[in-house]
């Protein structure tokens, strides 16, 4: 089976309600399978990037400014290691994602380059784009908060 | 496409025999081609198909079924016969794509890679469509003149450990160049190949990171071997192995066999003894040593100094005015030097 017929199976699967599609064709047996869930499900939220001090009782830190984003609900996207970010596969091309636009697991968020190495930062669960909080072409931090995203 | 064993085992009886006609009997008896045929009743069927596979493969064949065949000139390609015979490693390469054109070999390998195409997969192509640089910088690539391939791995390494992979890489291309040519090329951080003051390879990483863990990298690398001559606008800055070693040719296939043997090797003593071991050889290769370079990091911020070799991170040591300590640069492009 040749490539540009499997890329058409899965843009097919991609596009289409069927979650899973297997077909054979001459030996060659392929499987695709979706990889989001189909329904919004509860997404966990990796515990170290929401470690807050657990001390009832105690007001809000920040009890001034506009009415900040709920941050327990969201999930914090950071960056894995040292490099520049870049929201565009090329300068002058769209934007990988938006503020607002809805994404899917697999779906790349922004390119972080280090050491000429183009790391595709792809998205770990589905849900709403709430903030994009570095600018293109900016270097970051290990660690460093790029996205949140709302499940 | 598909190669049988039959087609593997009859190029190799026809190559040991150049320049001698071999007729059915010989090809099917004598040197065991029988024992691998598909469908033992019908053997010279087989053998008249697989000689138009090969053909078609490019393969110079004279002969017939009643004159027998011989095998006049192996053609001078990247096919998969050609590359899988003789390959010595144990991963890299032994799951092979070929392509006679393609848009480009790295964006069909990440398409391959999230399809989950095996550790070690080998992506070659005789002529890129796209070939593409950093940021799809285009990249002279004339068919059947180069090397444009993209292996596949997917090591079990942190995301930040990952920048030293190219840096590997071209350093395994600068031996298997010194071991075919007898020249020497300088690497020129973090993974340019130069001769002289001309570059002639350069290798490109991409990869796929999800919740922190490496999905897969995409280890991209051009080498020019056998161009001729390059347009005016490039042709004060880049070069050729033919070029560099006075017109000669040099063989694609054995080059990259080459290359995948001593990237094999390498990566096998990175992920188990760690990057450290590489730098003394890579220090004496190193391109910007003792040069004056301009370093952009990014986010319009530039940092000015004297190249002083490269750490055990892979990251670039510049000695910078006012300080006593050379400074580590891990992350940025040489924009002057």
């Amino acid at each position: 089976m040749d490539v540009r017929h499997l890329k058409r199976l899965i843009r097919l699967v991609e596009q289409s309600e069927i979650n899973e599609l297997e077909v054979e064709d001459g030996g060659t047996r392929v499987k695709i399978v979706k990889s989001g869930p189909a329904v919004p499900v509860h997404v966990p939220v990796p515990a170290a990037e929401h470690a807050r001090p657990a001390a009832a009782g105690l007001p809000p830190a920040e009890a001034s400014g506009p009415p900040a984003l709920d941050e327990s609900k969201l999930i914090v996207v950071t960056s894995p290691m040292v490099g520049t970010f870049y929201r565009a596969p090329s300068p002058g091309a769209p934007s990988f994602v938006e503020v607002g636009q809805n994404v899917s697991v697999g779906q790349t968020l922004c390119i972080l380059e280090a050491m000429k190495l183009m790391n595709e930062l792809q998205c770990e669960a589905a849900g709403v784009i709430r903030e994009i909080c570095v600018e293109n072409a900016q270097p970051v931090e290990f660690g460093q908060r790029l996205f949140l995203i709302e499940p | 496409m598909s190669v049988s064993e039959f087609e593997k085992r009859l190029v190799g009886v026809l190559k040991a025999n150049c320049h001698r006609y071999l007729g059915e009997s010989a090809l099917l008896v004598g040197h065991g081609l029988q024992e691998v045929a598909d469908t033992s009743t019908e053997c010279g069927h087989d053998l008249a198909r697989a000689v138009e596979v090969l053909r078609l493969q490019g393969y110079e064949i004279d002969g017939d079924q009643t004159r027998g065949w011989c095998l006049i000139r192996v053609p001078d390609t990247l096919n998969y016969l050609e590359i899988e015979s003789g390959l010595k490693t144990t991963f890299l390469g032994r799951s092979l794509f070929t392509y006679r054109i393609i848009g480009s070999t790295s964006d069909t390998a990440k398409m391959l890679a999230e399809a989950g195409v095996p550790d070690g997969s080998l992506l070659v192509a005789e002529e890129q469509a796209r070939g593409r640089g950093r940021f799809e910088n285009t990249w002279y690539s004339p068919p059947g003149t180069g090397i444009w391939a993209s292996l596949i791995l997917r090591p079990g390494i942190s995301p930040s450990q990952l920048g030293i992979l190219g840096l590997l890489c071209a350093f395994c291309i600068c031996l298997a160049v010194e071991e075919q040519t007898g020249l020497r090329p300088r690497l020129k951080w973090p993974n340019d190949l130069y001769l002289g003051d001309r570059k002639f390879a350069g290798v490109l990483c991409e990869s796929g990171i999800q919740a922190g863990r490496v999905k897969y990298v995409i280890l991209g690398f051009g080498v020019n071997v056998n161009i001729e001559s390059f347009p005016e606008s490039v042709s004060g800055t880049a070069t050729s192995l033919r070029i560099a070693s006075a017109g000669e040719r040099v063989d694609r296939v054995s080059l990259l066999q080459k290359i995948l043997d001593k990237l094999e090797e390498g990566y096998f003593k990175l992920l188990t003894d760690g990057f450290s071991l590489f730098l003394p050889r890579i220090q004496v290769r190193d391109y910007l040593r003792d040069r004056k370079v301009t370093v952009a990091t990014g986010g319009g911020e530039t940092i000015g100094g004297i190249a002083r070799g490269i750490d055990e991170n892979g990251a670039l040591l510049l000695e910078v005015p006012e300080s006593s300590h050379l400074r580590a640069v891990a992350q940025g492009r040489v924009v002057e030097y």
